[in-house]
């Protein structure tokens, strides 16, 4: 049985390194947002409570340690995050809606986004959030370049207007037009979606641009700290060579 | 009076415990070869990273859970509640990999300047048990976040104890305790890695000292520093290791924790190399994760693996990759030591045998099918072919090896 498991677990990877991008033509989008960069990141977070905490929590993430990293305080919290009445800042960002309406809803279970940038890179949702197209189809009028038949909702259709596909002569997307432009600019939407991953990234590992700042007083450190060594072991060795 | 005092207290010691006797045993007259260079580094930093493990261990050890429900949660737990939690996480993941690679640097030293030879068959024996050790303890430790990748890598591995004639199926069972990966595996998991493995590579790394300070630190011209004694009997190229070789050390120290640190600091996921991408999702039976590698320091053994059709000879070659290092002192005959001194097809030889290893290493991150496996399969003989090709090169008499000196060269 056990050799059985083993050439299945072997076999089943190899079936799915096989599978490839379904479109070809599209490439992955950088945000060019820096994670040092904290406004984007507050913004971020406003529009995520705004457009997407209806459905997506960020279970790892507390509301004070977001507040505490961006450089607000508990009224900003309390005015512009903080949905529900009376809910404590160090609780987590969970979504209202309970996992089995998610599973009823839109066949899947709504995804958690606090590990999402790190697993599929901030590209990754960038693009994802850029790559909508209309495609009736679909049962919800839209299909997605980079998540193909994808559960989500085009739920920023209404700032974004709707997008059409163009395709090639073989068929394939190499292109999203949206023709009639919603309540935003295509830079605004561009902007509002990096934000968007902004927070998201931010969410996924806190603590990264911190890690950053400290990291450069810890390689000062380190770098005084071997000269020093040194100093002293040419001083030792200059002893060793005139015996 | 203070220097009196302490000198009393040193003898007062001295007559119960063997303090001095054992400080110029191991630091103040142990004598190394004064020619000894970069390659002579990595023992040392092997000792500092493993001192970083065990540390950083403890420290996660205080807040991860060893359950299926709560092992991933834990882990960010330490990484966004627990004070200095990231950092702790950070040093342990990425002194994983610091230390695979200060070892298979460690262990080519061995190979260039010939440590393995006589006398020192046994500190060789004992390294490559801890090399052993080593990858149980590395395999262990990378299942416990729970994530995709450790998840499904558990199940491989411990699957491939079913190709054990007769009894494989059982062992798998009882190994894991249970028909599938689940709480009782990573119960034990965690407890050889936090305390069972760390004991016994603490005991080998023991020993593995004990071992060298017996024989002698070889020289880069595998000239032996004993067999020139002046007439106190202190080797005349000899210097003694305190004060000269720690404060030499401390200074590759400083250099190896900046690099160390640059990486912690600015790159722990090391583009995906220390921590790999589908391992920070959680764990999920159900779904089979898209690609699925070992971790770097694995993949030349993966290769193998993967790259032979029968999988039961595929694990033995697997584990013969390793375990025909134990007996590298007897394939190779040739009596110079040093590379210095060697043939040229050893030079040679080595050459190819290390380009093997690294081509391994790459194979084993592809995806297992086309070229990849076809390389693979090349690569595995000639890393075989190797030990076949060294006992011939020097069991037949073919190697042209040069004069050795009489003494250590000096720089
Ligand atoms: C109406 C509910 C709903 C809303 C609102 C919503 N999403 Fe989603 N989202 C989903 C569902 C359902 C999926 C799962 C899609 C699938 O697996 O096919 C998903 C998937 C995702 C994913 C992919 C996660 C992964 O790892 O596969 C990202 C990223 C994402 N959503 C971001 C957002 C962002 C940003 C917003 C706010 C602009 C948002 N979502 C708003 C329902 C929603
Ligand atoms: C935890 C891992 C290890 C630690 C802490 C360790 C430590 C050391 C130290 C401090 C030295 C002396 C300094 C030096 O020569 O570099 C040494 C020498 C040596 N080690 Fe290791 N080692 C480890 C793993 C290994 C492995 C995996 C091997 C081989 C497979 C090995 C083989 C040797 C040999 C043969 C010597 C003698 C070198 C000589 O004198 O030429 N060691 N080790």
């Amino acid at each position: 049985m056990s050799k059985k498991k083993l050439g299945y677990v072997l076999g089943a990877l190899l079936a799915v390194s096989f599978v490839g991008p379904a479109f070809a033509g599209m490439s992955m989008e950088n945000p060019r947002v820096s994670h040092h960069d904290r406004d984007s990141i507050r913004k971020g977070a406003e529009h995520f409570v705004q457009y997407c905490s209806g459905c997506h929590s960020v279970q790892y993430l507390r509301y004070d340690r977001l507040a505490e990293d961006t450089g607000m305080d508990a009224e900003w919290l309390e005015e512009r995050l903080i949905l529900e009445e009376g809910l404590e800042h160090h609780k987590p960002m969970l979504s209202a809606m309970a996992a089995e309406d998610g599973v009823n809803w839109f066949g899947t279970a709504v995804p958690d986004l606090s590990m999402t940038a790190r697993v599929r890179g901030e590209d990754w949702i960038y693009t994802f959030l850029n790559a909508y197209f209309k495609d009736e189809d679909q049962p919800l009028g839209f299909d997605n370049w980079v998540q193909e038949a994808t559960a989500m909702p085009h739920v920023l259709v209404h700032l974004q207007g709707t997008p059409q596909p163009v395709f090639d002569d073989n068929g394939r997307l190499v292109d999203i037009e949206v023709p009639e432009r919603g309540e935003m600019s295509r830079r605004e939407y561009e902007r509002m979606t990096a934000e968007l991953t902004a927070f998201l990234s931010y969410a996924a590992e806190p603590i990264r641009a911190d890690r950053e700042r400290m990291g450069i007083w810890v390689l000062l450190f380190l770098m005084v700290m071997t000269a020093v060594f040194y100093l002293l072991y040419k001083e030792y060795w200059r002893e060793l060579k005139q015996k | 009076m203070s220097e009196q005092s302490a000198s009393g207290l040193q003898s007062w010691i001295d007559n119960r415990f063997p303090l001095t006797s054992t400080w110029r045993y191991h630091m103040s007259e142990y004598y190394v070869p004064k020619n000894i260079n970069f390659w002579y580094l990595f023992g040392s930093l092997s000792i500092l990273v493993l001192v970083i493990q065990i540390v950083t261990g403890i420290w996660l050890t205080m807040y991860y859970q060893p359950s299926v429900d709560r092992a991933f949660s834990s882990v960010e737990f330490i990484m966004r509640d627990v004070e200095w939690g990231w950092l702790m996480r950070y040093l342990h993941t990425v002194g994983a990999s610091a230390f695979f690679a200060v070892v298979y640097l460690h262990m080519f030293r061995c190979l260039l300047y010939g440590s393995y030879k006589k006398p020192r068959e046994l500190l060789w024996i004992i390294g490559v048990l801890i090399y052993l050790v080593m990858m149980t303890e590395a395999f262990m430790g990378y299942a416990l976040p729970w994530g995709q990748l450790s998840y499904w890598a558990t199940q491989v591995i411990v699957a491939l104890f079913g190709v054990v004639p007769v009894i494989g199926d059982d062992l798998v069972v009882w190994l894991q305790g249970g028909f599938l990966v689940n709480e009782a595996t990573l119960g034990r998991l965690f407890s050889l890695h936090v305390v069972g493995l760390p004991l016994l590579l603490i005991v080998l790394v023991f020993l593995h000292i004990v071992a060298l300070h017996h024989v002698g630190t070889s020289s880069p011209d595998g000239v032996e520093i004993k067999q020139n004694k002046d007439e106190n009997g202190k080797p005349r190229d000899g210097i003694p290791f305190f004060p000269y070789v720690v404060i030499k050390d401390l200074v590759g120290f400083g250099i190896f924790l900046i690099i160390f640190c640059a990486i912690v600091f600015f790159a722990p996921e090391f583009f995906g190399y220390f921590i790999e991408r589908p391992n920070l999702e959680e764990a999920n039976p159900l779904q089979t994760p898209e690609a699925i590698h070992p971790i770097w320091y694995f993949t030349a053994w993966y290769a193998m693996l993967q790259c032979i059709p029968n999988e039961a000879f595929g694990v033995l070659v697997m584990f013969a990759g390793s375990m025909i290092l134990l007996f590298l002192p007897w394939i190779d005959r040739g009596e110079v030591r040093s590379i210095r001194y060697r043939g040229l097809g050893y030079k040679i030889g080595l050459a190819v045998f290390i380009a093997s290893f690294l081509i391994l290493t790459w194979a084993g991150m592809q995806d297992p099918s086309g070229a990849p496996i076809v390389i693979a399969r090349i690569f595995t003989a000639v890393y075989f072919g190797y030990f076949v090709f060294l006992w011939a090169y020097t069991y037949f008499g073919f190697e042209q090896t040069k004069p050795v000196p009489e003494r250590v060269t000096d720089k």
